[in-house]
């Protein structure tokens, strides 16, 4: 069995094509949906920031004020631009989206009208411009929220009781001005803005800073590439049938299970290198974190590798020519890739299609991945997962050695 | 010594019978020819020799070891070169060999040495580290042969192993052979090739539709047939005279061309003078006369009813 998967493992690193097939091709793809997903280097805040342009058609001291603060947030960056260039700009699909302050804004404001400005957006980018719409409302709510609110509330009380005393009258204005005034500042017990309060965000991780988008990458594509792999590995007892090396094999005292038990071997060793090997270039050249225990990870390393390599023999087992596994196993891995998450992250997908995710290997191996370099789970969920994976790869190579005599040996 | 002993070998395949009830020997030492057409049953019964194919009936001995009951014994006493080049085209002819020879359990340093010894042996040594994809056709076939060599097996069952090798590699693979029987190697060979059995097989057995139909040294065979001779006739080309009249007269044993007449007879000296007799009645001008003895060919076709590659 050793000597078969030996000699396996010599023929394949002296085939340049399919190591490089092997290696590169992940670690390209890798790469680019490191870069696609956004998982790669950390982005500095110039990068988070959405652009935006901005025509100040009222051109006062309280839209300028506006501008300045709405330019010095964090994921806003501001761009002042004549209202028609501005809106040539959004049409050819230069500009994302433009934020118009009309004549007669600082008076709204003063007043407590509603103030007269509109967001005009690129049609095409509908997506992104629903995004900087929610930034923008809530930015502007904040800079605007209690100055106008102040003002409509005191406009509403004058119109209703024109009979209030002056005294009266200032003493309401302020206890209104004492409950917007900015949150954190004064008796935040009872400001309005604090007992309203602002809801806020917390992310919950046993680790911070972890590059999901990243492991996301790492985890998707290489399993997905190790499925084509060990396919390839699997049709080679196909190619060996049609070759007859493998009626060769079975002239010498070489039982037929050993014989698959050594290309099985063979699969495993070259995955789990090609697991390896990927590992170490998204951590070194990516920046990916190992997780918190390296014992953990090899263990989902074998496991994956183990699941996939009774995939590639089940193919083979279940194929009659290599052409027939080769185009099964593209059906069948893009297929598990499509809804384990390989190709696109399961939070992007419906719930019906997350539960369904789980009938697929991908499923199984990314999430145990994620277990392991981000969530930092304990050993017994761990296991588990690397206990379905171990099962799923069992119970295809038990299928194959049973359907191994039936459709494989037919050498003869 | 009988080293293989065949008897009532049966099998099919659903509901065709590959293998009737085949039975034949062979003794040690000896160059065995197995002949006969496509799907006669000659590579069925390899592969039932070859223990990876069990037969339906019957029972095989090899080197005193029942199939049955013994199949590892009966493994290692035969080696098989079997009609494709199964061999690993990335490796080297040395890594090849000692690959195989590894399967059957010898040390590496062992089947190191072995190999070197099977390359001088076919003139191959000086390739040793060349891969298998860069040889030409004959010399994959050598190094097939000695992959079934490498764990030095006492029988050598060859199906078909020069298929497709040019004439200077069949004779090179000739000497190898016939220095294995000298150094009492016993073969059976199975071939499409006539002349490869008259030249190199001490015996022949035919077998024809899943059955042995005659067995013996190629005079046997010759006696068997009634044909141990052939009168070949040639004439002058685009003569008048119709001679086709002796086909209905002398059947089977005779064949006509436009320019040659050959007939097949147990006693030359006796249809020579009557075959002159009828060409010279009928005009015919004879370039050229030749007694030869019965090609297994005109046996085959006389046992058999039909060519080789019928």
């Amino acid at each position: 069995m050793i000597e078969i998967a030996l000699k396996d493992l010599k023929v394949f690193f002296r085939d340049i094509k399919a190591v490089l097939l092997s290696f590169l091709l992940p670690i390209g793809l890798i790469t680019l949906f490191g870069l696609t997903f956004g998982g790669i280097e950390k982005r500095s805040e110039t990068q988070n920031q959405t652009a935006i342009l901005v025509s100040d058609l009222d051109s006062t001291a309280t839209t300028r004020d506006v501008i300045a603060k709405l330019d010095s947030l964090d994921e806003i960056s501001v761009t002042t631009v004549d209202f028609s260039k501005g809106k040539d700009q959004i049409m050819n699909g230069n500009r994302l989206a433009m934020l118009v302050f009309y004549k007669g804004f600082a008076d709204s404001v003063e007043s407590g009208k509603p103030e007269p400005m509109e967001l005009f957006y690129d049609e095409a980018r509908k997506m992104d411009a629903s995004l900087i719409q929610y930034a923008l409302i809530s930015n502007l709510m904040e800079i605007l929220g209690p100055k106008t609110f102040k003002k409509k509330i005191m406009s509403t009380i004058k119109t209703k009781y024109p009979d209030l005393d002056t005294d009266m009258m200032s003493q309401i204005e302020g206890d209104i001005s004492e409950q917007f005034a900015p949150a954190g500042s004064g008796d935040k017990e009872n400001n309005a803005m604090g007992k309203m309060g602002n809801l806020t965000v917390t992310s919950l991780a046993r680790k911070e800073s972890v590059n999901w988008a990243l492991i996301q990458s790492f985890a998707g594509t290489a399993v997905m590439m190790l499925l084509f792999s060990v396919t390839a590995i699997g049709s080679s007892l196909l190619s060996e049938r049609e070759d007859g090396t493998l009626k060769r094999l079975m002239y010498s005292p070489v039982s037929p299970i050993h014989i698959m038990f050594g290309k099985i071997f063979f699969a495993l060793v070259i995955s789990v290198i090609q697991l390896s090997v990927m590992i170490v270039f998204t951590w070194a050249a990516l920046g990916m974190d190992l997780g918190y225990n390296l014992f953990y990870l090899m263990m989902v390393v074998v496991a994956t590798a183990f699941a996939c390599s009774g995939f590639g023999i089940f193919i083979a087992a279940i194929s009659t020519s290599r052409k027939q596994a080769e185009s099964m196993a593209t059906i069948v891995i893009l297929l598990m890739s499509a809804i384990g998450g390989s190709m696109i992250p399961l939070f992007f997908m419906p719930t019906f299609m997350q539960k369904i995710a789980v009938i697929s290997l991908n499923y199984w191996a990314i999430q145990s991945f994620f277990d392991v370099l981000g969530r930092e789970v304990s050993f017994l969920q761990i296991i588990t997962k690397v206990g379905v994976l171990i099962g799923i790869g069992a119970t295809m190579m038990a299928i194959s050695a049973s359907l191994f005599k039936r459709n494989l040996l037919k050498v003869l | 010594m009988k080293i293989i002993e065949v008897k009532g070998l049966k099998k099919s395949f659903g509901k065709i019978e590959a293998l009737k009830g085949v039975d034949f020997s062979v003794e040690k030492g000896e160059f065995f020819g197995l002949l006969g057409p496509n799907g006669a049953g000659k590579t069925t019964t390899i592969n039932i020799l070859s223990t990876v194919m069990q037969p339906d009936a019957g029972e095989v001995s090899i080197n005193g070891f029942d199939l049955k009951d013994n199949p590892k014994k009966c493994k290692d006493s035969i080696g098989i070169v079997p009609q494709e080049l199964a061999l690993y085209d990335d490796l080297t002819a040395l890594e090849n060999l000692v690959f195989w020879g590894r399967l059957y359990g010898i040390s590496k340093s062992k089947a190191t040495d072995k190999s070197l010894k099977l390359l001088k042996l076919l003139e191959l040594d000086e390739r040793k580290n060349s891969r298998i994809k860069t040889f030409s056709g004959g010399m994959k076939r050598r190094i097939n042969i000695a992959a079934a060599m490498i764990h030095d097996p006492q029988i050598l069952l060859m199906d078909e192993p020069t298929v497709g090798v040019d004439p200077q590699s069949r004779n090179q693979i000739y000497g190898v052979l016939e220095g294995f029987i000298k150094n009492g190697m016993t073969i059976v060979y199975t071939t499409h090739y006539m002349d490869e059995v008259e030249k190199l097989c001490s015996r022949i057995a035919i077998i024809d539709y899943g059955q042995i139909i005659a067995g013996g040294t190629l005079d046997e065979l010759r006696g068997i047939a009634g044909s141990s001779e052939t009168i070949v006739i040639h004439f002058e080309k685009n003569t008048d005279s119709d001679i086709s009249h002796l086909k209905s007269e002398f059947g089977d044993r005779i064949e006509i061309s436009d320019d040659k007449l050959i007939f097949n007879t147990g006693n030359s000296k006796n249809d020579l003078p009557v075959l002159l007799q009828k060409c010279a009645q009928h005009c015919r001008t004879i370039t050229h006369i030749a007694i030869e003895r019965a090609s297994l060919e005109t046996v085959f076709l006389k046992l058999t009813g039909r060519k080789l590659r019928d």
